[in-house]
């Protein structure tokens, strides 16, 4: 009894006085250390760096001038895959917390709408199709392309099914959502049946999730898409606020839920179709960072999106560096560390819940 | 002023009528209850009026003008709703989501921060300030929700619309009171006020009219010291009462045989 009060105390106290102060402090240090672990994902690899190597060589890639190997790791290596990393945690983490509350789930992932389903399947079809014809640089773009093709398509296909001419339903597209991935799914495992072991290898490869496929042109997508979506959905931070209430009682507070709705769509479905298409399906980090960022600073979308941003950066450019790092010269896909890093840390947050006001 | 009136109007949002031909203006300051049984159409009639389902014939005005002449902010700024059952799961605290109410207006912080107050003291959820929604009982939500829906039309002048369905269902009966006095006070300011409500004792002490609603129309309108009648409770509630004069007040009181 006194045990139990003694939290609920603590939970007042914890969850009003200190939000607006946590907010700020948590964005600080997002921010701090987003440049951090950046600067660890440069020196580290099957070759570590000093931080002033790092910044000759960064230097060096600028200014086109001479390249020694520190420079040419850096500048042709290094660099555009930590940057893609960053891009593509920020895109899925932002889009993610999105995702969540437009569906009014904390459960929500942007993969539910279909797009990372649709994506693996569009990237197989051309694996399976192509076959043999596709090697090297040519391949992985014509992979990409497929992936954002499938993804686009399966979105467009959920939003039809779940609108109708009372406007379009979010429970309805939940749920068209998951059919649309299960139907992407086994056309997947249909292809997977016919092709041949070279080709399944590449399917599962591809399926895992990894940055070695980085180069400038890839980033320079990245950061285009990256760079719209990041401006674009903090601008619906007020609209997700009071959509949290319902859907109708976010239009009798002036929102207009529909075109925020099919805004915060088609945002979502061309961040995560480009991240799908550029690095393959990264599960976790859409679903799970939003969520930590909430236990820790509340719902408030003006905070909870872009910190969800920097927490979904931060992450993917740990695991990258570790992929790269725990078995070098060996990687193993990327997918596989943020979940190993992440899930621990998830459940200690689960386990102490109630203290920050999760009920589900 | 006429804040809100209906002309014969009708909405069939699922194909068969749920309300039908349904005549009523209200003025700046008054409270319209509605009652009738289960079903009969109080929380549709609201829905209506608030946008919710749409108008299959008939018209709607507000002020005068029907919905679609309003742009959707200024609509924000005059009408406020609260529905029968509240989705909000996520954990917000108290004080965030009564100042959501006040997401449609550009008064800035401090004027908000203002009105926040009074509106907490108005449901008496001061305490609960720095709670988290989803840590409150029932009744608590229910005074949180009120606060934010107070909020919104606090300082709207002449024709602010209030709809409130069943707004008094989760109170004690000294919340029930205060939530009464402070729509009256509202009232007083000039903002009309629609509720649907069950307990006929509490709409005959707090409306000027009450409209009956049965099967989707209405079967009695006006004041309730003058339409509530024994022969309406049994056709309409299928119920047998007494109808007294209230002691203390000028207002009939309904009691079960």
């Amino acid at each position: 009894m006194q045990a139990s009060r003694h939290v609920r105390a603590w939970t007042i106290k914890q969850a009003g006085y200190h939000r607006r102060r946590r907010s700020r402090l948590l964005l600080a240090s997002l921010a701090i250390a987003l440049p951090l672990c950046i600067l660890l994902g440069l020196a580290n690899g099957a070759v570590s760096l000093h931080t002033k190597e790092i910044f000759s060589g960064i230097s060096n890639t600028l200014t086109g001038s001479a390249q020694d190997q520190a420079a040419l790791i850096v500048g042709q290596i290094r660099l555009p895959r930590v940057l893609l990393a960053a891009l593509m945690g920020a895109i899925l983490g932002m889009s993610g917390a999105a995702m969540q509350g437009l569906f009014r789930n904390p459960l929500a992932d942007p993969s539910l709408i279909g797009v990372t389903a649709g994506a693996s399947l569009g990237a197989a079809l051309v694996i399976v199709l192509g076959g043999s014809l596709l090697q090297g640089y040519t391949a992985l773009t014509a992979v990409s392309i497929g992936a954002f093709a499938g993804g686009a398509v399966a979105v467009v296909f959920v939003y039809r099914l779940a609108t109708s001419s009372s406007g379009t339903s979010v429970a309805t597209m939940l749920l068209a959502g998951i059919a649309i991935t299960a139907l992407a799914g086994a056309l997947g495992s249909l292809l997977e049946f016919y092709a041949d072991n070279a080709m399944l290898r590449r399917i599962s490869l591809w399926k895992m999730g990894g940055m070695d496929g980085a180069n400038y042109p890839r980033l320079l997508v990245a950061t285009v898409v990256g760079s719209v979506l990041l401006l674009t959905l903090p601008r619906y931070s007020s609209a997700l606020n009071a959509l949290l209430l319902g859907e109708s009682e976010a239009r009798h507070l002036g929102v207009n839920v529909d075109s925020a709705k099919v805004a915060l769509i088609t945002w979502v479905a061309v961040g995560v179709g480009t991240s799908v298409a550029l690095v393959g399906t990264i599960a976790f980090v859409g679903l799970v960072v939003p969520h930590i960022v909430r236990m820790l600073v509340g719902p408030d979308h003006k905070v909870l999106l872009p910190a969800s941003a920097l927490a979904g950066a931060i992450l993917l450019v740990v695991a990258d560096t570790l992929s790269r790092v725990v078995m070098a010269p060996t990687e193993l896909p990327v997918g596989i560390i943020t979940a190993i890093v992440g899930v621990p840390f998830f459940i200690s947050l689960l386990r102490q819940r109630h203290h920050y006001g999760m009920q589900s | 002023m006429t804040v809100l009136q209906l002309e014969r109007a009708s909405a069939a949002p699922w194909g068969a009528p749920l309300l039908q031909s349904l005549s009523l203006a209200l003025e700046a300051g008054q409270v319209l209850g509605l009652a009738g049984p289960n079903g009969a159409g109080k929380s549709s009639l609201l829905k209506l009026i608030a946008g919710d389902i749409p108008l299959t014939s008939g018209k709607l005005l507000f002020d005068g003008r029907v919905r679609e002449d309003w742009p959707r902010e200024e609509l924000a700024r005059k009408l406020a709703y609260l529905p029968q059952l509240s989705l909000l799961n996520f954990p917000y605290t108290v004080e965030e989501v009564i100042r959501l109410g006040r997401m449609p207006h550009d008064t800035g912080h401090t004027r908000d921060g203002e009105i926040l107050q009074q509106a907490m003291v108005a449901t008496d959820t001061t305490d609960l300030r720095q709670r988290l929604y989803t840590q409150l009982s029932g009744g608590e939500r229910q005074r949180v929700q009120l606060a934010r829906v107070f909020s919104q039309i606090w300082d709207t002048e002449e024709g602010g619309l209030l709809m409130l369905d069943e707004p008094t269902t989760a109170l004690d009966l000294s919340h029930q009171q205060l939530i009464l006095e402070s729509v009256q006070s509202l009232a007083a300011k000039g903002c009309a006020v629609v509720l649907a409500i069950h307990d006929l004792n509490l709409v005959a002490g707090l409306a000027d009219n009450v409209a009956i609603l049965q099967s989707g129309s209405i079967a009695a309108c006006g004041a309730p010291s003058k339409i509530f009648t024994e022969q309406l409770f049994r056709e309409v509630f299928a119920i047998d009462v007494v109808i007294q004069q209230h002691p203390n007040r000028s207002q009939p009181l309904v009691i079960s045989r």
